[in-house]
């Protein structure tokens, strides 16, 4: 049996209805003419109705004007359109379709009739727009986290710039891109930057820098730039990302702490340097007991040889004594050379001008009390030497503190005291003390150095000796000559750099 | 034979005690030596001294200290300070309060001589 043959226009009906999608057929002119069982379903209306679709709500009234727009144009041009919009469902709710229409011609390439799909792009659309959101909003957090956030190739050139990276830099992103960023760093740092950001790709791990960025208006600031890397499913590294936190203010605080530590060196130091006329004190006390012991042995001793007959017994004791007190004498000044022996030098880069300068601040009381006129002649031209500023801040003491003792008892003539630095060669600087005192002679000369030699009352002959010592473990030397006029220039002049200074032991045995 | 005029010492520095008693044997006086000023006052010779010879710094009672103790028990005994320390001020004071004379260790024999002299003159 056959099946009744079905009419052309039947057929069409079922092969449309089998479409899974929603089609429609215009006329010539694009008036809705045939659509298929999917479109009636979809938007709840008749035919009659759908061809009402510009002024019905079919489309949504904010894509009604684009979309007619484009569809006038295509049916007056005859090309194909393309266009995405919101259809009204059944139900009332807008869908987004993308809407297709393409002309059917017949042999002579006369439009006969527009055919249109309209597929369901709803879903995908929202996923897009929600994409979008969510890169809007990424891009939001990237570009407003109070961060500077960047990222970077493989090879280390930068990638991206977050917006307030840029706004802090004042560089667009074309001007920042690749290593057009490095202008921001400040020069200082730009070397060592590269050098940890070359370190950072080489171990190919997390890592982390400091550095000083230039802010558009030429201010500079600390920050902590982190960067860390992501990595493909082999391991490769496919891109750096990174952070640059500002940490000026914390920078500062730490530069505070830094000098708040100076100062505090400082006055220990300048402590221990006063202290040292308290310690000259004390081992001047010291030494004058044993001394005074030596002095009424000796005394006796002789008063003993001279009785008639000599009282050879008790001579021998209080000679013995005499020894013994002699060698306590000594047992001090041994103890006084460990001072200043046992440890090693403290060597340290030293401006001998400011060191100079901070013995002349702490002896102005002295050196106002004793009345003294103080011209110093610090050579502008002097080099930085290597050594230990507070002995050789002591010896510096020492020869002002003798000029002083020096010019006391002058009174016909001003208290000149001159103190000079000077480059002495291209690795020596030299520092001479000269006064107007009461000079040396040339007998003496040498003598001065020696422990217990002393041509004052009240001295005990011990500061040139050590002041000496000091000057020789620096590798330098220390003098005295005559004034043309009236007092004596002490000068030491020592290397730049004492090379193979070593430690005192050596030095505290030897005889200077 | 004349007897010997004594003279005391207060020094906390033993070499000073053990010297000096026969340095003033030497030149003929009675010498007698005390660790401190505290051993002198609880001592015999605080009434048969006739020259004392004081350190200043003393731990316990200081040499002044000594001195003004004397002086409130109206013991007029000549004194003559011995220091170690080259301390101008302290010398001064101690002479405005009567001391014959106050000696910087070292001192020699005869700056010793002559300060005794004096005391005892």
């Amino acid at each position: 049996m056959e099946a009744p043959l079905e009419s052309p226009a039947d057929e069409v009906t079922r092969i449309l209805d089998s479409i899974p999608g929603l089609v429609a057929l215009l006329t010539s002119t694009g008036d809705v003419d045939v659509v298929n069982r999917q479109v009636l379903e979809y938007f709840g209306q008749t035919l009659e109705e759908l061809k009402q679709w510009g002024t019905n709500d079919t489309i949504h009234s904010e894509d009604l004007p684009h979309v007619i727009d484009i569809f006038t144009r295509s049916i007056a041009s005859g090309s194909p359109y393309e266009i995405s919009q919101r259809f009204r469902r059944s139900d009332g709710v807008y869908r987004w379709f993308q809407n297709s229409g393409f002309p059917l011609r017949d042999a002579n390439g006369h439009i006969v009739r527009w055919c249109v799909l309209l597929t369901d792009i709803d879903e995908r659309t929202r996923a897009v727009d929600a994409l979008r959101a969510s890169e809007r909003n990424l891009k939001l957090i990237i570009d407003t986290i109070p961060a500077l956030a960047w990222s970077a190739r493989p090879d280390g050139s930068a990638e991206f710039f977050n917006q307030h990276y840029l706004d802090f830099m004042g560089l667009s992103a074309e001007q920042a891109a690749d290593w057009g960023w490095t202008v921001a760093v400040h020069p200082e740092d730009r070397n060592g930057l590269s050098a940890t950001w070359q370190r950072i790709m080489a171990s190919a791990e997390l890592g982390e820098a400091e550095a000083r960025l230039r802010r558009y208006d030429g201010e500079y600031r600390w920050f902590l730039v982190r960067a860390n890397p992501l990595r493909d499913e082999e391991g490769e590294i496919v891109k750096w990302y990174g952070i640059n936190t500002d940490i000026e203010d914390r920078k500062r605080a730490e530069v505070a702490e830094q000098a708040l530590n100076r100062a505090r060196a400082e006055l220990a130091h300048v402590t221990r340097v006063a202290t040292l006329s308290a310690l000259t004190a004390s081992i001047a006390h010291e030494v004058n007991q044993p001394l005074s012991g030596i002095i009424t042995n000796a005394s006796t001793c002789l008063r003993m040889l001279d009785d008639n007959p000599p009282n050879v017994d008790g001579a021998r004791e209080t000679a013995r004594r005499t020894i013994r007190d002699g060698n306590r004498a000594s047992d001090v000044i041994t103890r006084l050379r460990a001072l200043f022996s046992k440890k090693e030098l403290t060597l340290e880069p030293l401006d001998l001008n400011e060191a100079t300068r901070e013995v002349l601040t702490l002896s102005l009381g002295d050196l106002q009390r004793g009345r003294v006129v103080l011209q110093s002649e610090l050579a502008s031209d002097l080099p930085t030497i290597t050594g230990d500023r507070i002995q050789l801040q002591q010896v510096i003491l020492n020869l002002l503190r003798n000029a002083l003792d020096a010019m006391a008892d002058v009174h016909d003539r001003p208290r000149h005291l001159l103190i000079r630095t000077e480059r002495e060669s291209a690795d020596r600087v030299r520092v001479s003390v000269r006064d107007a005192g009461v000079g040396v002679d040339r007998q003496s000369m040498n003598k001065l150095f020696d422990a217990f030699y002393t041509t004052k009352s009240d001295g005990m002959g011990i500061g040139l000796s050590v002041s000496r010592s000091i000057v020789a473990r620096h590798h330098g030397r220390l003098w005295v000559e005559p004034n043309d006029g009236p007092g004596a220039t002490f000068s030491f002049s020592i290397p730049r750099a004492p090379e193979g200074v070593t430690d005192a032991g050596g030095a505290g045995n030897t005889k200077v | 034979m004349r007897e010997r005029s004594l003279v005391s010492i207060v020094d906390d520095d033993e070499s000073v005690r053990e010297s000096l008693p026969d340095l003033l044997w030497q030149v003929g006086f009675a010498a007698q030596a005390f660790p401190s000023a505290e051993a002198f006052l609880g001592s015999e010779a605080v009434g048969k001294t006739r020259c004392l010879i004081v350190d200043i710094a003393m731990p316990g009672m200081s040499g002044p200290d000594l001195q003004l103790e004397l002086m409130r028990r109206r013991h007029h005994i000549p004194i003559v300070f011995i220091t170690a320390e080259c301390d101008e001020a302290a010398r001064r004071r101690v002479l405005a309060h009567g001391a014959v004379e106050c000696l910087f260790k070292p001192f020699s024999e005869t700056a010793l001589l002559d300060a005794l002299a004096a005391a005892l003159g």
